[in-house]
């Protein structure tokens, strides 16, 4: 069993935009004929999503990340994802990490549901066998009986958030890293969802969660970090954090 | 990195491999003879031109249509590998812009699903052996490092073309005509022998190499050791300078797709 560590120094993210123009080797080889007059040099605009960000979380961590649209807390989290690699600075990560960014991905129209849970398993991080001995715990949590044998483009998107939000809570995560909170389904569903979401959360070791609802906040973290223009602000007791984000929203 | 990375994806087989299973499995799950459309769209390919093309160059078909055929399937492992690199990480960008996906499970997903499709085919040659008589020496047996050379050769290729297509969206179309331009000076659908043995042609054409390594144990023939050193030789380029490209730009990837 590994110990759950995050360890951030000074770490920067300079997001390049590659847009229109810049994308072609036509442009690259004018530029070059031209001595770069043409495409104006090597100039592909760079936006500063994290910077200097430095911070160190342990076991039984549970931070929020709070700020505006922009601020950089989605970054953050696609960075300890591992998604993005930091541009400068330091980033050690030990531990499993589970990721609910987004519940979307992996779902192949065309094939089953049973075969989309083993795709998003296997895409998560885990064994074929490991899916294989959960595999009956998510079907039934799912409800859906029959409609898993059927290709998920016959689904609802309800039935497809449910599909996904089985098989990530069914993750033995040792960092966990939430972008708002996941929810679903129908006024049955959402209770039994809300149970499992949170023994989910409460199995982590670290828990990440990004988001804009002070309440969410409070109740599942025990420390903040406050997120402006890419820079970390503050980190320290939840109380303490969102009275900074207040104050420093409304001067 | 590129070692990491690498074994890592090797660790976590069961991943694309499955995908690479279900991609031929989801391809033709609503027809009615499934993958069997592989082997009889190949199959319908190698006879109508082997019967057109015997004729123009005046062949004997029994020597002319294994000849094609055999260099046709192995072309169609090749070409299909090459054009589909450029766009590899493009089409997988709603994959790796929200999760962490190592390069490699996706460069070993695409050659999978190649090889499968591959092994579809060979049901072709079988086909010709049976057709014409021919019994296969224990020279086929080369086949199989021959196989495992090329297709290292291919995904040397591969990682630099795959993020190449990633950075520079000419890239893929480039290929394409690329591709198309080498099936024609390539000795798939004429002989070698056709041409001068210097010819520059096959000489600085390392497909005609490679479909020559691949070709030779099949025919009952031995590949020429020209053929090894040369398909040695680029295989030791092409991992090179994709092992200096990888470790410098495959962290931009989610950044550019």
């Amino acid at each position: 069993m590994t110990i759950a560590k995050i360890v951030a120094s000074n770490i920067c993210l300079d997001y390049p935009v590659i847009g229109a123009g810049n994308h072609s080797l036509k442009n690259r080889i004018i530029g070059a004929a031209t001595g770069g007059l043409i495409s104006g040099g090597d100039g592909v605009p760079v936006v500063s999503a994290l910077r200097n960000v430095s911070f160190s979380l342990q076991q039984g961590d549970r931070v929020g990340l709070i700020g505006h649209n922009g601020a950089g807390k989605s970054t953050l989290l696609k960075v300890l994802a591992g998604i993005y690699l930091p541009t400068g600075g330091q980033l050690q990560v030990d531990g499993r990490i589970v990721s609910t960014l987004n519940l979307s991905i992996g779902s192949e129209s065309e094939a089953t549901g049973l075969e989309n849970i083993i795709t998003r398993g296997l895409l998560l991080g885990m064994k074929k066998k490991e899916i294989e001995e959960r595999l009956d715990e998510i079907s039934a949590f799912t409800e859906l009986g029959e409609y898993l044998d059927m290709p998920v483009r016959i689904y609802s998107s309800g039935m497809l958030t449910r599909l996904a939000f089985a098989t990530v809570t069914s993750m033995q995560a040792d960092i966990l890293l939430m972008d708002e909170m996941i929810g679903t389904g129908d006024a049955s569903f959402i209770d039994k969802a809300q149970k499992r979401l949170v023994d989910f959360m409460s199995r982590t070791n670290i828990l990440v969660l990004a988001s804009h609802s002070e309440d969410v906040i409070r109740q599942f973290c025990n420390k903040a970090m406050l997120f402006e223009h890419g820079q970390l602000m503050g980190v320290g007791g939840v109380d303490e954090i969102l009275e900074m984000y207040k104050v420093r929203s409304h001067a | 990195m590129i070692i990491r990375d690498l074994r890592a994806s090797l660790i976590n087989r069961d991943l694309w491999l499955y995908l690479a299973w279900q991609d031929i499995r989801l391809r033709y799950r609503r027809s009615k003879i499934g993958p069997l459309w592989i082997t009889l769209s190949m199959a319908i390919f190698c006879v109508s031109m082997g019967a057109v093309y015997s004729q123009l160059f005046k062949a004997n078909i029994a020597e002319y249509f294994p000849f094609l055929s055999i260099s046709f399937i192995f072309w169609g492992l090749i070409s299909g590998l090459l054009s589909e690199f450029p766009s590899l990480y493009i089409e997988n960008s709603a994959y790796i812009k929200d999760i962490r996906v190592n390069p490699f499970s996706l460069l070993f997903r695409l050659t999978t699903r190649h090889l499968i499709t591959f092994a579809h085919n060979l049901v072709i040659v079988v086909g010709a052996y049976l057709y014409f008589g021919i019994n296969p020496s224990f020279a086929i047996l080369m086949v199989l490092p021959a196989l495992v050379l090329v297709v290292l050769n291919l995904l040397g290729i591969g990682v630099s073309l795959s993020l190449l297509g990633a950075r520079f969206r000419d890239v893929a179309p480039i290929t394409q005509s690329l591709v198309q331009v080498v099936f024609f000076i390539t000795p798939i659908t004429w002989f070698p022998k056709l041409l001068p043995h210097d010819s520059l042609v096959l000489k600085l054409n390392p497909i005609a190499y490679y479909l020559e390594l691949l070709r030779a144990p099949l025919l009952g023939q031995v590949a020429s050791l020209d053929a090894w050193l040369v398909a040695g030789a680029t295989c030791v380029v092409f991992w090179s300078v994709s092992a200096w490209v990888y470790t410098k730009k495959a962290g931009k990837i989610p950044f550019w797709v």
